[in-house]
C-alpha cells in the first residue's frame, strides 16, 4: 500500500509547521535589555550580583493615574545650545504643611530658534492624597519664565514655611512662600539673583552657625549664545560638551537675618575656586559640627568646601579623595548625594558620571579621607553605558540598609544613529544594598525596566502617599515625569521604619544640616537634613529611616547646626515624627560620633 | 659581329622604365623606413606605458629596465624626467627626484603623476604644507586618487590636524575596501583622543579587512585597551586571546579580570606579568590599587613608589601613591606626589590645548616648537622629536627644532614611526 502524496504531504507539512514555529520564535522572543545591547560586560558583572531571591523592592510606575500632566521642555531648535542637555533637576516639598509632599517641576523655556508657541513654565503639584496631584502653578505664583535648572527648598525665614529657590539660566528666582498657598518672587529684595548665569545645583546651608540659612548657588559655564559652538558627528550635530566653555564662579549668599542676603562668596574662599558645577550637596562630612559643600564639576574636578566653622571654607577635594575618582580621572560629573551605606556612621558620598565612565561611590574613611569603592561595592556596573544624573541613597525597602538609585539617559539627542552602545532614551537603575558593603542590581526585578525609557535628569524620592515607603519621582527630558510608587507596605514587608522631621527653634526651622542618630537595638543609623541633593534637586527634608525587623527605636540623637545634642528616647516606630529642638534630653556637646556609642 | 638573340627585356609591363623604378625603390624604402619609425614609436609608447604600470605595481626594478629603453628613443625625454623621479623616490634621493620632477611636470600627460610623486617627496622631506599643495591639486583634477587622499592623510597627521586627517583616511578606505591600513591609523588616531567606541570599531575593521597584516599583534593589544577604557572585559579577553603570550598581553588581562571582580586571576595575571617584566607601568599601578583596596597601604606605597621611579611623568601613579600616603597618614610625602600629580596634569591639560590650538593654525610652527618642549616635558621624547618636525615643516628657520631634530638620525615623520601610510 503505497501512499507516497499522503508521505509528501505530511513532510511539507511538518517543515510548514517547523517554520512557522521559528518565526513566532523570532517575531516573539522576548526584547533584549538594554544592557544586553550595549554589548559591554555590565549583563555580566551585574549578574554576579544579581539577587535570586525575589526582590523586596517592587516599584510601580504610577505617572498616567496623576493628573499629573507636566512635560518638560529643553526650549530646544536644533541649533543644540549646551544649556538644553542639563536642564533640569525638580523638588519635593510640603509647601502648604497638610503632611502631603507636592512637587515642583523647573521646565526649560524656549532658546533662540524655538519654534513660536505657548510659553512653557514651571509647575507646582499640590499632592491632593490617594495619588492625586492638582496643578496649583498659577494659583501658587510659581510659574517662573526663566529657564529652569533646578531648584532646592527650606524656610529661610523661620516663618513656618519652606521657601523655594529656583536655579535659572539667566537670573535666579527666590520665591517666599506666603503660608496662604502662594508664594511671592522676592529675589531682588533679598539679593540672591546672581547675575545671568548658567545655573547649576543650589542648596540652602547654615555656614556659620547662626541660625539662619545662607545659600550656596552653583553654576555650570560661562556660556552666551554668542559664544556658542556644536560639533559634528559625521552629518549629525551634535552638543558641544564643558570642556570648551570656561569655568563659571560659583556664590555664596549668608542671610542677614531680614529677608535680605550679602553676597559673601569672596571673604568666605568660594570664589577663588571656579567650576563647572552640576549637583551640590552640602553636609557636615567630617562630622565637626558645621555644615562642608561638595559641588560636582562637569569634566573639571569636583570641588569640597571645608567650613572652618565660621562660614570662611577651604576648597579640599583633592586631598580628600573627592575631587576625581581613584584613578585621578575628572569624571563627567552629574549627580552627588550622601548617606551612610555601611552603616559605619560616616557619610559616604555617591556621585554620576558620563557615558562609559563609572559613577564613584566614595567611601568615608573616617579621617578625612574617602575611597573609591565603586567596584568593590558594584556600585556602578550595570550603568557605565549611560549618561549618568540624578541619584539617591534611599532604602526602598526599610532593611536599614539605603539602595542606590541611578537615573540615566544620554544628553545628545541623536546619539542612537551613530553610537550603538547607549541610547538617548534608556530605563534608570535601581542597586539593592546587600548589606555586606555591595549592591546589586535589580532594575529587571523591582519594575523599573517595565516603565517607558525616558532621558531622565533630575530625580527625588519621598514617601508621597505617606504609607512608610519612599517613592520616587523622575523629571525627563522633553517628556513627562516618570513617578514611581513604591509598593513595600501594599506587599506586605514587615520591615518597619521611621520618619522624622526637625523643627528647630533657636537653629534654622527645617533642622537642615541637623545630624539625626537612630539607635533601635543592634542598628544605629545616622543621617542629616540636606536641602538640596542629587542632580540640582531637593528632596527629603522630612528624613526616613528603613529599621527592618526592629519594632522599638530606643534613641534619636540629634545635633543641630549651631545648636546643642539632645536625645529623644524610645520613639515609637512606623511613625511620623516631628522633633522640636529643645525638647529633648540635651547631651554634652563632642559625644556625638556613633562608631565610639 | 652582330648579337642576333631576341632582346631579353629586363623588366617587363610597368617596370620596364628605370625612372619608373628608382620610384618605386624610394617608396619601399620610405614605407619601410616609416615602417620602422611607426614600430619604433610605438615600442616607446609601450615601453612607457610598462614602466606607468610597474611604477603602479611597485616594481622599480622593471620600471629601471624600461627607463634604460626608453634613454635611447628619441622624443621620450620628458617621460624619462618622470620615470628617474620615480627611481628617485624609490631610493629615499628626494631632492633630486624633485628636479626630475621640475621636468615633467608641465607635460599635460604627465602633469597628475608628477603632482603626485612630488607630493610624496615633498612629504618626505617633511615639507607638508608643500606637499599638501600638490596633493591637493591632484584631486582637483582626479578627486578618487586613493595615492593622493593617503598621502594628504600623512601629511596633515604630522601637521597635527587631525580631522583633516580623518577626513582623507576616511576617504582611502572608502576607495580603497580592501586596504586595512587606513582603519589602523584611524583607530589609533581616535584612541589617542580617547574616543574609544570608535577606535574599536576601526580596529575592528582593519582586522577584518586584513586579518594576517603584520601589525595584528600591535592591533589586538590596542583594540583590547580600548575595551577595557569602555570597561568591556570580556571582549578585550578575546581579544587578547589572539595574542601570543607576553607581559602586556598579562598585564591587560590582570586589569580585565580586576574589572569582572576575579580577583584571583587578576592577581595571578600581575604576578606573571612582573616576573617577566618587573617594571611594567600596568601591572604595577594595579597591583598597587589591589593592594589598597585590601586596605594594605604600605604595601601599595611600596610597589606604587617603584613605579614612580620607574615612570615619574606618569600621572596616575602619582596620583595613587599620593592617596595611598594619605591614608598612611604621612600628609607630607602625601603632598608632595599630589603636587607632581597636578604639575603633570596642568601639563597634559597644556598639551591637549595646545593641541587643539595647532588643529586650529595650521601654519603655525611656535605652537608645535611648544607641543614639542612639553612633550620633553611629559617624557615622550618620541612625540617631541615629531613636533619639532612639524615646526620645522612650516618654518624651517626656527633654531630649536632644528638642534633637536638635527641632533638625531634619520628623518622621521609620525607615519614612519607606524608604518607606510
Amino acid at each position: 500500500m503505497k501512499r507516497p502524496p499522503a508521505i509528501i504531504g505530511a513532510c511539507l507539512l511538518a517543515i510548514v509547521a517547523a517554520i512557522a514555529g521559528w518565526g513566532v520564535c523570532i517575531v516573539f522572543r522576548p526584547a533584549r535589555a538594554p544592557s544586553e545591547r550595549s554589548g559591554s560586560d555590565d549583563g555580566k558583572a551585574g549578574e554576579a550580583g544579581i539577587a535570586e531571591a525575589p526582590c523586596p523592592i517592587q516599584l510601580r510606575e504610577v505617572s498616567d493615574q496623576t493628573g499629573i500632566t507636566f512635560v518638560h521642555t529643553d526650549g530646544s531648535s536644533g541649533r543644540h545650545y549646551i544649556p538644553e542637555t542639563v536642564t533640569a533637576g525638580l523638588a519635593t516639598l510640603d509647601f502648604d504643611g497638610d503632611g502631603l509632599i507636592d512637587i515642583y517641576f523647573p521646565n526649560g523655556a524656549p532658546l533662540p530658534g524655538a519654534p513660536a508657541g505657548q510659553a512653557p513654565h514651571h509647575a507646582l503639584y499640590r499632592n491632593l492624597g490617594r495619588w492625586q496631584f492638582q496643578d496649583v502653578t498659577e494659583l501658587a505664583g510659581v510659574a517662573c519664565a526663566g529657564y529652569g535648572m533646578g531648584a532646592t527648598v527650606a524656610d529661610y525665614d523661620h516663618d513656618g514655611f519652606p521657601d523655594l529657590y529656583v536655579s535659572i539660566f539667566g537670573p535666579k528666582v527666590l520665591y517666599h512662600n506666603n503660608g496662604d498657598g502662594t508664594f511671592s518672587d522676592v529675589t531682588a529684595t533679598a539679593g540672591v539673583a546672581d547675575g545671568n548665569k548658567l545655573g547649576a545645583g543650589v542648596c540652602f546651608l547654615d555656614i556659620d552657625g547662626d541660625g539662619d540659612l545662607d545659600l550656596f548657588v552653583g553654576n555650570y559655564v560661562k556660556f552666551t549664545f554668542d559664544s556658542h559652538i556644536s560639533f559634528h558627528q559625521g552629518p549629525y550635530e551634535e552638543y558641544a560638551g564643558p570642556k570648551v566653555y570656561p569655568p563659571e564662579l560659583h556664590a555664596l549668599f549668608r542671610n542677614n537675618g531680614n529677608g535680605t542676603f550679602a553676597d559673601v562668596s569672596d571673604v568666605a574662599g568660594i570664589t577663588r575656586h571656579p567650576g563647572k558645577g552640576m549637583g551640590a550637596v552640602c553636609a557636615d562630612y567630617d562630622d565637626d559640627g558645621d555644615t562642608d559643600i561638595f559641588v560636582l564639576n562637569d569634566v573639571y574636578g569636583n570641588s569640597c568646601f571645608q567650613n572652618d566653622g565660621t562660614g570662611k571654607f577651604r576648597e579640599v577635594a583633592l586631598e580628600l579623595g573627592f575631587k576625581y575618582n581613584g584613578e585621578g580621572t575628572p569624571l563627567g560629573s552629574m549627580g552627588v548625594d550622601c548617606g551612610d551605606y555601611d552603616n559605619d556612621g560616616l557619610l559616604d558620598f555617591y556621585q554620576t558620571s558620563y557615558q562609559t565612565e563609572l559613577p564613584v561611590l566614595y567611601r568615608n574613611l573616617g579621617h578625612g579621607i574617602f575611597e573609591d569603592v565603586t567596584r568593590r561595592s558594584n556600585a556602578g556596573q550595570a550603568t557605565v553605558n549611560n549618561v549618568k544624573w540624578g541619584c539617591g541613597f534611599i532604602d526602598f525597602d526599610n532593611d536599614g540598609y539605603r539602595d542606590l538609585f541611578v537615573a540615566m539617559g544620554h544628553l545628545q539627542d541623536l546619539i542612537d544613529h551613530y553610537d550603538p552602545t547607549t541610547s538617548y532614551r534608556t530605563w534608570n537603575v535601581l542597586l539593592r544594598n546587600q548589606g555586606d558593603g555591595r549592591f546589586a542590581e535589580v532594575s529587571d526585578q523591582c519594575g523599573i525596566r517595565q516603565t517607558a525609557a525616558h532621558s531622565a535628569r533630575g530625580a527625588v524620592f519621598d514617601d508621597l502617599d505617606n504609607d512608610g515607603d519612599i517613592d520616587a519621582v523622575v523629571l525627563n527630558s522633553r517628556a513627562g515625569p516618570t513617578i514611581l510608587r513604591n509598593i513595600l507596605q501594599e506587599s506586605g514587608s514587615q520591615n518597619r521604619w521611621l520618619q522624622i522631621r526637625l523643627r528647630g527653634t533657636t537653629t534654622n526651622r527645617d533642622g537642615v544640616g541637623a545630624r539625626v542618630w537612630v539607635r533601635a537595638g543592634d542598628l544605629t543609623l545616622v543621617d542629616e537634613v540636606h536641602a538640596g541633593r542629587g542632580y540640582q534637586s531637593h528632596f527629603g527634608s522630612r528624613l526616613h529611616f528603613g529599621l527592618g525587623p526592629r519594632e522599638r527605636v530606643e534613641q534619636v540623637k540629634i545635633r543641630w547646626i549651631g545648636g546643642g545634642v539632645e536625645v529623644f528616647s524610645d520613639v515609637p516606630v512606623d511613625q511620623f515624627v516631628t522633633l522640636i529642638e529643645g525638647r529633648g534630653l540635651p547631651q554634652a556637646a563632642g559625644s556625638t560620633a556613633n562608631r565610639s556609642e | 659581329m652582330t648579337d642576333t638573340s631576341p632582346e631579353r627585356p629586363y623588366l617587363s609591363g610597368p617596370f620596364r622604365r628605370p625612372t619608373i623604378l628608382v620610384f618605386a625603390g624610394l617608396l619601399a624604402a620610405s614605407a619601410m623606413f616609416g615602417g620602422w619609425a611607426w614600430w619604433h614609436a610605438r615600442q616607446g609608447s609601450q615601453r612607457f606605458a610598462r614602466a606607468l604600470a610597474a611604477v603602479d605595481a611597485q616594481r622599480f626594478d622593471r620600471v629601471q629596465r624600461e627607463l634604460d629603453a626608453l634613454e635611447t628613443t628619441p622624443g621620450y625625454t620628458v617621460q624619462c624626467h618622470f620615470l628617474r623621479g620615480v627611481l628617485l623616490v624609490q631610493q629615499q634621493r628626494f631632492f633630486p627626484a624633485l628636479d626630475e620632477f621640475g621636468h615633467s611636470v608641465d607635460d599635460p600627460e604627465l602633469r597628475v603623476r608628477t603632482l603626485l610623486h612630488s607630493g610624496e617627496a615633498l612629504y618626505r622631506v617633511q615639507n607638508f604644507q608643500a606637499a599638501i599643495g600638490l596633493l591637493v591639486q591632484v584631486l582637483g583634477t582626479e578627486p578618487d586618487s586613493i595615492d593622493a587622499h593617503r598621502w594628504l592623510a600623512a601629511a596633515y597627521y604630522d601637521l597635527g590636524l587631525r580631522d583633516q586627517a580623518m577626513r582623507h583616511m576616511v576617504r582611502v578606505s572608502e576607495l580603497d575596501p580592501s586596504d586595512a591600513r587606513p582603519h589602523r591609523l584611524m583607530g589609533l588616531i581616535q584612541k589617542d583622543f580617547e574616543n574609544f567606541a570608535a577606535a574599536v570599531r576601526s580596529y575592528r575593521e582593519s582586522l577584518r579587512r586584513n586579518p594576517q597584516q603584520a601589525d595584528r599583534e600591535t592591533i589586538l593589544l590596542e583594540l583590547a585597551e580600548c575595551h577595557v577604557k569602555l570597561r568591556q572585559h570580556q571582549d578585550a579577553l578575546a581579544a587578547l586571546a589572539e595574542c601570543r603570550p607576553a607581559p602586556n598581553r598579562w598585564a591587560l588581562e590582570a586589569e580585565c579580570h580586576y574589572g569582572s571582580s576575579n580577583l584571583v586571576e587578576a592577581r595571578r595575571r600581575i604576578e606573571q606579568t612582573l616576573e617577566a617584566a618587573p617594571a611594567n607601568l600596568r601591572a604595577l599601578l594595579l597591583q598597587g590599587t589591589i593592594f589598597l583596596d585590601e586596605g594594605n597601604v604600605e604595601a601599595a606605597v611600596r610597589v606604587l613608589s617603584q613605579a614612580a621611579a620607574g615612570y615619574p611623568k606618569d600621572y596616575t601613579v602619582r596620583y595613587k601613591l599620593g592617596q595611598a600616603y594619605r591614608r598612611l597618614g604621612d600628609s607630607q610625602n602625601a603632598d608632595e606626589q599630589a603636587r607632581i600629580a597636578a604639575e603633570i596634569k596642568q601639563l597634559r591639560l597644556q598639551f591637549s590645548e595646545l593641541h587643539e590650538t595647532a588643529a586650529a593654525e595650521p601654519n603655525n610652527a611656535d605652537v608645535r616648537c611648544q607641543l614639542a618642549i612639553l612633550a620633553g616635558q611629559l617624557d615622550r621624547p618620541d612625540l617631541a622629536r615629531v613636533w619639532f618636525q612639524a615646526a620645522l615643516a612650516i618654518n624651517p628657520k626656527q633654531e630649536q627644532p632644528q638642534r633637536q631634530v638635527s641632533g638625531g638620525s634619520q628623518p622621521k615623520t609620525k607615519v614612519d614611526a607606524k608604518e607606510e601610510p
